[in-house]
């Protein structure tokens, strides 16, 4: 099946929920997504940056330069409380949203 | 080149755009290595994986700039954040410190009060009296009241007072008008009759009057020229919005009901805006056409003779500018116009230069003494603000001293010195604004009692509190809330962490010290100038009050009513009075009752007085003598003194003999060197028979407390005066006690003595006499209020200084006790400290009032404003009041426990 593109919003909650097992720098965070999107979802590396840098602007996500395990320079992003708070309300509507939806969609035809 | 402190505002700017171009690329960098890195380890190529990882990322010029747009809008709204955190941070921590130490919060908050408030309340004050233009004027820069001079007794007087011809002069002449309009100066009216009845402030006006102003109705219609045109116009009456509201609760149909004024009933016509009060500023509720004048009985004297006659000046004159005329233009017009009417007038001075006046406050060419005063106050306020600021100073310079160490510490935990100069500073405009919250209170309180008080013939309206005050209150608080804390602040900036620990929270500080002690010393200068304004206003307004006018003016209940206007034939108004008059004796404390004719004290008329063998009477031009009918009792009931001869008997009145007196002034004058009694004049005309003079008065005043030379007076018996003169004025003399408390008997004695008769006329002479105390009254009020503030918040500053002073020294105090110091030489080792500092106040501050005193000569009376009595008398009180508070700590210090002492810190 051909990758299916993301629902407006949903990327900021990606994002939030990758650093909430622990600080990473930006490829880390693309390489996480990619690895439990397993190639459905459609996203550009610099579309995740921007969406990580509005975060950042938010302040739901806070950034520090680091060095890699490599010894490289890099941009280590981390969560704050304020996003950690703003991930569980995102859980929470996404598990609304899909549960009303989904429901709906999947619904026997009853006519 | 910007001082450090202050650089953090910057900070924006400081942060480039190349960094973040810089960081966004080496981001992106890292994240292509990584990506190739991955790829190829997963078995691509390099080719392919680049390809693979440039796919991934998105078109890369457009990526790029995606994230170079993201990451720049983040670092401004970073910055922003960073900056209200850093100043809610400062704030709670200053709200901390506040709440840590509420004592001292308290003292500065009230200091604060004291000097916003008195500020913002004289801003408030002199806001309506000198910056605002008059209220709903259109174009009230092109306004003008005409005004005149006139050569009198070697001096030039202006006037601004003319007679109805020289107004129609003016207005039919003066081409360079646009339009010119007369009012008559704020009367009181009675309106209604009986019980009902009530006084209200009325103006008389041209018809053209609110076309001259450019002013609207908010309801009904304005008055229009044939209104007033004379000799009749129109039963109309125009009643301001106040009034409206007031007397009608705002109700359309007030427009059309009748309004009872006297023996006149005038249909309200309409309604002026809010606030308008006309081209001045003193209060109107009514305007009435200048045609009711006079059947409303005003200056009944005049008769139907107002719209013709020349020798009565009684209205203003008002006009607007055509567009491009200068004023130079209109003023040689108007001088002309005014020249040519007036030529052949007796009295009139042809050399008379007209000149035009602006209505606005500000640019005009003499102020009121109010408007002096309270310019003067302003400025007063100013210093004590000044003084509530170095107080404040003071006291954050003490709190800092007793900081240092926690400033040391924080100065070596990495706090820049820009947050710390910031954290004061947000700490003290934090105080300011808490005290200027509080000195809007001040400022409303006192605005109110101002205006009640002091300045209650002005047209107030509105709430003390108001856009312009609240502003100017803010900007206030902001200004001096910097200004305290940037002492402090700089002072701390050269602080570091070895220099707090090694002297400890005792030791050091002698430059602050010094710092501490001069502001102090500023306080106390200015104290002492304060007070020094205070005392020579108190003692302008005690001679003031000291003045003797030949008339007891405050125990003189005068009563006069309109009966002639009301319909009263002439013999019936005789009767009346006469009736009056043998009622009021019987009042209980009454001393002296008697009837005069006119007012004697107020307002009077001159008379042609002619002696036989003087071709005209050697007085000085425009001062014709006052002509006063008196009845026997008169000179008895007024106080006036008799210095030679006799007063008028009952039997020269009923013998009809012609006798008459005149006053000291009048009889120096005719008959130089000579006794005048025996004299012949002869009043109005050589064919009437003398009077001879039996009696010489003393010189009485006019009817103001100042005046530039003693009037010349005639008092003859009650019939024998003019002809066409029936106003008759009761005069009552109180026997003791506050004569304001016999108006309302005298009230209620005449409504009962005949049936539905217009409102009299009681009043107490010297009443008048309060709008020329004012100036005098205003001063020594707001300077002593001022002054005794200035003291209190300096006395607590010196207080607070000599206490930290012992506190510094308790540990050496303490030695010199153990080791046998005298009480008495501790005691005068900190009083020394306390009255050094008072004695170069009082010093340098009676130096400053010597050399300030030209600025407030003009305002004082009989006074010099260098009085030696004032001077010392400051002196005294500034040195007794710094002694007092010098006392507490110093008995702290004698007390100071040699172990105690040493063991702290």
């Amino acid at each position: 099946m051909a990758p299916v593109p993301l629902l407006r919003g949903t990327l900021d909650a990606l994002v939030l929920k990758a650093l909430a097992s622990g600080p990473m720098h930006g490829y880390e965070i693309t390489a996480w997504l990619d690895h439990r999107a397993q190639g459905n979802l459609e996203l550009l590396d610099s579309a995740l940056y921007q969406a990580v840098y509005r975060l950042e602007a938010k302040r739901l996500v806070a950034a520090k330069w680091g060095t890699t395990e490599h010894n490289r320079q890099a941009r280590y992003y981390s969560l704050t409380p304020a996003g950690r708070a703003h991930l569980k309300r995102e859980v929470g509507n996404w598990l609304r949203y899909f549960a009303t939806v989904g429901g709906i969609l999947t619904a026997p035809h009853s006519s | 080149m910007l001082p450090p402190g202050v650089r953090w505002i910057f900070r924006l700017a400081i942060r480039r755009r190349e960094t973040i171009a810089e960081e966004t690329d080496e981001e992106i960098r890292l994240h292509f290595a990584l990506r190739v890195e991955e790829l190829m380890s997963r078995g691509f190529s390099r080719d392919r994986a680049e390809a693979e990882a440039l796919r991934r990322f998105g078109p890369m010029r457009e990526g790029r700039a995606g994230m170079l747009a993201a990451a720049r809008q983040r670092n401004e709204r970073l910055t922003m954040f960073e900056r209200l955190d850093d100043i809610w941070s400062d704030v709670r921590y200053a709200l901390g410190q506040m709440r840590r130490a509420p004592g001292f919060t308290l003292g500065v908050v009230l200091t604060f009060a004291i000097g916003i408030g008195a500020n913002a309340t004289m801003f408030g004050v002199i806001d309506r009296l000198l910056l605002r233009a008059p209220a709903q004027v259109a174009d009230p820069g092109n306004l003008y009241f005409i005004q005149a001079t006139q050569h009198s007794r070697g001096a030039e007087l202006v006037s601004g007072g003319f007679s109805y011809p020289a107004y129609v002069d003016f207005r039919d002449r003066v081409v360079g008008f646009s339009d010119a309009a007369m009012q008559t100066f704020p009367n009181d009216l009675t309106v209604g009759r009986g019980a009902a009845a009530r006084k209200i402030h009325g103006v008389m006006v041209s018809g053209n009057y609110f076309r001259t102003l450019g002013v609207g109705p908010v309801a009904g219609r304005l008055m229009v020229p044939e209104d007033a045109t004379p000799p009749t116009g129109a039963p109309v009456v125009v009643i301001s919005y106040a009034f409206w509201q007031r007397a009608f609760g705002g109700r359309a149909d007030a427009i059309g009901s009748i309004i009872e004024f006297g023996p006149s009933r005038l249909t309200v016509i309409g309604v002026t805006p809010r606030g308008f009060s006309g081209a001045g500023f003193r209060p109107v509720d009514v305007w009435l056409p200048v045609t009711t004048f006079e059947s409303l009985g005003f200056m009944s004297f005049m008769g139907k003779v107002w719209p013709t006659t020349r020798n009565a000046t009684w209205l203003a004159v008002v006009a607007r500018l055509k567009p491009g005329v200068t004023t130079a233009q209109v003023n040689a017009q108007a001088t002309a116009a005014y020249r040519g009417g007036q030529a052949g007038v007796a009295g009139t001075d042809s050399t008379s230069r007209v000149f035009m006046e602006s209505v606005l406050p500000l640019r005009k060419s003499t102020f009121s003494p109010e408007v002096k005063v309270a310019s003067l106050l302003g400025g007063v306020a100013v210093l004590v603000l000044l003084i509530a600021c170095a107080n404040v100073t003071n006291l954050l310079l003490a709190r800092a001293m007793r900081r240092r160490r926690e400033i040391g510490v924080r100065l070596a935990l990495g706090v820049s010195r820009g947050r710390l100069t910031r954290q004061f500073l947000v700490e003290s405009v934090l105080l300011a604004f808490a005290g200027a919250v509080a000195a809007l209170l001040v400022a409303y309180w006192g605005g109110t009692l101002m205006r009640k008080m002091l300045l209650e013939n002005f047209s107030w309206s509105g709430s003390p509190i108001d856009a312009r005050l609240l502003s100017f209150t803010a900007l206030a608080a902001a200004f001096v809330g910097v200004a305290t804390g940037l002492v402090p602040a700089l002072q701390y900036r050269s602080l570091n962490l070895s220099s707090v620990l090694r002297d400890s929270a005792q030791g050091g500080g002698g430059s602050r010290t010094r710092t501490r002690t001069a502001l102090l010393l500023m306080q106390g200068v200015l104290s002492v100038v304060l007070l020094v304004g205070t005392g020579l206003f108190v003692r302008s307004l005690q001679n003031v009050g000291r003045i003797h006018l030949g008339i007891d003016t405050d125990r003189i209940v005068a009563a006069s009513l309109d009966l002639e206007p009301a319909g009263f034939p002439a013999p019936a108004i005789e009767d009346f009075y006469r009736q009056l008059e043998v009622r009021a004796r019987a009042l209980p404390g009454v001393q002296h009752a008697t009837l005069g004719e006119g007012t004697s004290f107020g307002w009077s008329l001159g008379t042609k007085v002619i002696v036989p063998g003087l071709d005209s009477l050697p007085l000085p031009a425009g001062s014709e003598p006052i002509l006063v009918g008196v009845t026997g009792d008169y000179f008895a009931t007024l106080g006036t003194r008799i210095v030679q001869g006799r007063a008028i008997s009952s039997e020269d009145i009923q013998s009809g003999l012609r006798v008459a007196l005149v006053s000291e002034e009048m009889a120096r004058r005719v008959w130089p060197g000579k006794n005048a009694l025996g004299a012949c004049i002869k009043l109005e005309a050589d064919s009437i028979p003398c009077s001879t003079v039996i009696g010489v008065t003393e010189n009485v005043h006019q009817g103001s407390l100042i005046e530039d030379a003693p009037p010349s007076w005639v008092f003859v018996p009650l019939d024998q005066g003019r002809h066409f003169l029936r106003a008759r004025t009761l005069f009552i003399r109180v026997a003791s006690g506050p004569a304001e408390a016999m108006i309302e008997p005298v009230r209620q004695m005449i409504a009962a003595t005949a049936g539905n008769l217009p409102y009299p006329n009681v009043r107490v002479l010297s009443s008048q006499l309060g709008d020329e105390l004012r100036p005098w009254k205003l001063g020594a009020t707001m300077f002593g209020a001022f002054g005794g503030l200035a003291l209190l918040v300096t006395a607590v500053g010196l207080y607070s200084v000599i206490s930290y002073m012992v506190g510094q020294r308790m540990r050496e105090l303490g030695v010199r006790v153990a080791l046998g110091a005298a009480p008495g030489n501790i005691l005068r080792l900190i009083l020394s400290h306390g009255l050094r500092v008072a004695v170069a106040s009082v010093g340098l501050g009676l130096l400053i009032a010597l050399a300030g005193g030209g600025f407030v000569r003009a305002l004082l009376y009989e006074i010099s404003p260098r009085d030696p009595i004032v001077f010392g008398g400051v002196a005294v009180i500034v040195l007794v009041v710094a002694l007092a508070a010098s006392l507490p700590p110093a008995f702290r210090a004698i007390r100071a426990d040699p172990l105690t002492a040493l063991k702290s810190d």
